[in-house]
């Protein structure tokens, strides 16, 4: 349904060219939810940024394809992509207070993004009570009346979800839906997405910057770093058998209630500067598995190697970008573990000269 | 650690003659906040929002607890009230022994320096045209500690401390990561060599891996420091990694406490059951339990200016279908029952730890 090729992103901006995406590629099928993982300034909300057209013009340049359904949407016109924008493809952002009108009775919010797509008034102020009934707000009619600083953060987001579903999206960019939610709000939100998009046949692209709400609402997970997708796959075999040294950084990072007892990993360093690309793979300066070659040749998406259960559980095709994939036995570690296996520390290392353990 | 200025006691840590290290740190008793908000034509209505309802806790010289609950708790309220940013509508906080709300003159800057505070937002609390350097520098600068020299000295060192490069010390905020600048306000918090820091949110605002980074951090200070910490959050898994108690609170009350581990792995109110299902997690053990039993809290937190009769958590509860006389949550307040220091406000929380141990069924935080 949505597909992204070879997706370039540059902003421009005072301080120099941004580099923030390098070459995504991604595709998202009916009904089917995929997560971007990463930390801030990975690029994961540019791509959704991207793909609903909403970069300033000016100031980016945007290089390779986004279709749906055989439409390449970085061709169309601004007035073209209008029509496209809300109708086709719906947002949701981290604030519920910044997307609702202030001034605006929360059912009217509801019922223009149905007039926006050619319904009539009247039509569409039912259609909008039905919606706030479909996202589990109570007395929607009453509701419905209600301006939003008389809302709580999670009834907003609901209003959110139903003004953005109201027009049946194909597509559903949820840029970071329930970051700024309480726990037992967010857990509501992410079932309610979850139904939502499933009935509806609405692919969704889930941004988040935490695995673990990753694992809860996506069927795929792609992680994303310095721009680019550095391992992708099903959800399961993501968790299970992580390849990429980031991917098993972000997995040591959630708290878990089970293994209280055990400190949190992180990933060490700072996230890179996307102002200047390395030459290598963009993670290596942070990466405990980095070898010569990492310094110099980015490494591109490859196969993972089939460990275990995961072969052909969903179909979709498990691949890593790196040069040195983690073992399953080095993930509960969080380093390398293997015989003979010494850090090649830094450029240093460039020239095949590894320093002593 | 490199600093031995750190270590040492600071202007605030002389023992005064009524305390002794063995008595409470902090003690807060029947504490009550409320604000009053004027609704209506011209304000003539009021509406007496109770944001903290007889609230009682206790704390350690070098012990650290963890404040947990949902927005509208009260957890924010009860932070600044024990640094006197708020006032006290009935109740006492005592830090050391001593009344906080009497302190004046000389004692009230020695409370000012002992007790710190990081708030939620780093890109918030960061003066943005202040260098880094000087930001760690403004506490001991307004107390008029040291000469110019060893300040500068005093941030590198607090510099290390929080595992930030000294070439920092130049920069302005907006040149650095969420996570570096809430090391920064760390730094800051730390350099009165207080006795009590709150940590109000302190990652919310962060992303998960800059979370993991700056819990170890407050977890390797409070030790090496022997800090106690106050740390408020929503999200209860990152409990266990800063603190050595819970106290879990809902509509301005307590309604369990205990031992961290305790609380997380074997709570005994169902709103901590709620709260330890609904955070995400990797373990698919523990999703699937969720899932199974349904330990969810329904809806959304009731309006704390007019909290529902009984136990509080009665309309929203998951486990009143399933006791003998639900009806009695409605009417009347659940007594907190404590065994082993850890406590739960429950009708049935008897029944409750009988249901978690029951066979096929773990106990919610609890996965493989």
């Amino acid at each position: 349904m949505l597909e992204i090729r070879g997706l370039k992103v540059q902003l421009n901006s005072a301080h120099g060219v941004i580099h923030a995406v390098n070459g995504v590629n991604l595709s998202l099928a009916r009904g089917q939810t995929h997560a971007l993982v990463g930390e801030s300034g990975s690029g994961k909300s540019v791509t959704a940024l991207a793909v609903a057209g909403l970069l300033p013009p000016r100031q980016t340049t945007i290089r390779g394809h986004i279709l749906l359904d055989g439409t390449d949407l970085t061709m169309l016109s601004e007035r073209q992509m209008r029509r496209i924008r809300g109708g086709d493809i719906a947002m949701i952002f981290q604030d519920p207070s910044a997307a609702l009108n202030p001034v605006r009775r929360v059912g009217g919010q509801v019922a223009e993004a149905l007039t926006a797509h050619g319904m009539s008034r009247r039509e569409a102020r039912v259609k909008a009570h039905g919606l706030l009934s479909d996202v589990g707000l109570y007395k929607p009619d009453q509701l419905a009346r209600n301006y939003p600083f008389e809302l709580s953060g999670g009834m907003k987001q609901r209003v959110v979800i139903a003004a953005a579903l109201g027009p049946r999206p194909k597509v559903l960019l949820a840029d970071e839906p329930t970051t700024a939610l309480d726990a037992t709000i967010q857990e509501q939100v992410l079932r309610l997405l979850h139904r939502m998009t499933v009935d509806r046949g609405t692919a969704m692209l889930l941004i988040t910057h935490d695995l673990a709400v990753a694992a809860r609402a996506a069927g795929q997970v792609s992680v994303m770093y310095g721009g680019t997708i550095v391992e992708t796959g099903d959800t399961a075999a993501i968790l299970r058998h992580p390849r990429h040294p980031y991917t098993v950084g972000l997995l040591g990072a959630v708290p878990r209630l089970s293994r209280a007892t055990v400190p949190l990993r992180g990933v060490g360093g700072e996230p890179i500067d996307s102002r200047a690309v390395p030459p290598g793979c963009p993670f290596a300066p942070r990466c405990q598995w980095a070898v010569a070659r990492c310094w110099t040749q980015p490494p591109v998406l490859t196969p993972a190697a089939a460990v275990g259960d995961e072969t052909g559980s969903g179909g979709y095709p498990h691949l890593a970008a790196c040069w040195n994939q983690v073992l399953p036995a080095e993930v509960t570690v969080g380093k390398p573990a293997r015989p003979g296996f010494h850090r090649a520390d830094g450029p240093a290392g460039r020239h095949g000269a590894v320093s002593a353990p | 650690m490199t600093s031995g200025g750190l270590l040492r006691p600071g202007p605030g840590q002389e023992p005064t003659a009524a305390w002794s290290p063995a008595c409470q740190l902090l003690s807060v008793r029947d504490l009550t906040v409320e604000f009053r908000n004027s609704e209506g034509m011209f304000g003539r209505r009021h509406r007496v929002l109770r944001a903290l309802d007889g609230l009682s806790l206790d704390l350690q010289a070098g012990q650290s607890i963890a404040v947990v609950g949902e927005s509208g708790s009260g957890k924010t309220t009860l932070g600044r009230v024990i640094c006197r940013l708020q006032r006290i509508t009935a109740g006492q906080v005592l830090f050391r022994g001593q009344d906080v709300r009497a302190l004046r003159g000389a004692d009230l800057a020695r409370f000012r320096r002992s007790v710190q505070i990081i708030f939620q937002d780093p890109y918030a609390s960061l003066d943005p045209r202040i260098r880094v350097g000087s930001i760690i520098a403004e506490p001991l600068t307004v107390n008029r500690i040291g000469t110019a020299v060893e300040r500068r000295a005093k941030v590198a060192d607090l510099l290390d401390t929080v595992g930030l490069p000294r070439s920092l010390t130049r920069r302005f905020p907006h040149e650095l990561s969420g996570g570096q600048r809430q090391r920064v306000a760390i730094a800051r918090a730390l350099a009165l060599s207080p006795q009590l820091i709150i940590a109000d949110e302190p990652t919310s605002a962060l992303d998960v891996s800059a979370q993991a980074q700056v819990l170890s951090l407050l977890d390797s200070l409070r030790r090496e420091l022997s800090l106690s910490l106050v740390y408020i959050t929503h999200n209860l898994p990152t409990a266990a990694y800063v603190a050595d108690r819970a106290a879990v609170m809902y509509l301005g009350r307590i309604i369990e406490s205990g031992p961290v581990t305790d609380v997380l792995l074997s709570p005994r109110h169902p709103y901590t059951v709620a709260l330890c299902t609904a955070a995400p997690t990797l373990d698919s053990a523990e999703r699937a339990v969720a899932r199974r039993h349904q330990t969810e809290a329904r809806g959304e937190p009731p309006d704390p200016a007019s909290p529902p009769a009984g136990c509080r958590f009665h309309p929203r509860c998951w486990f009143r279908p399933q006791v003998p006389d639900g009806a009695r949550c409605a009417q009347t307040e659940p007594e907190t029952r404590a065994s082993g220091g850890h406590g739960a406000a429950c009708h049935f929380s008897h029944l409750l730890q009988e249901w978690t141990a029951k066979p096929g069924c773990q106990e919610p935080g609890r996965g493989t």
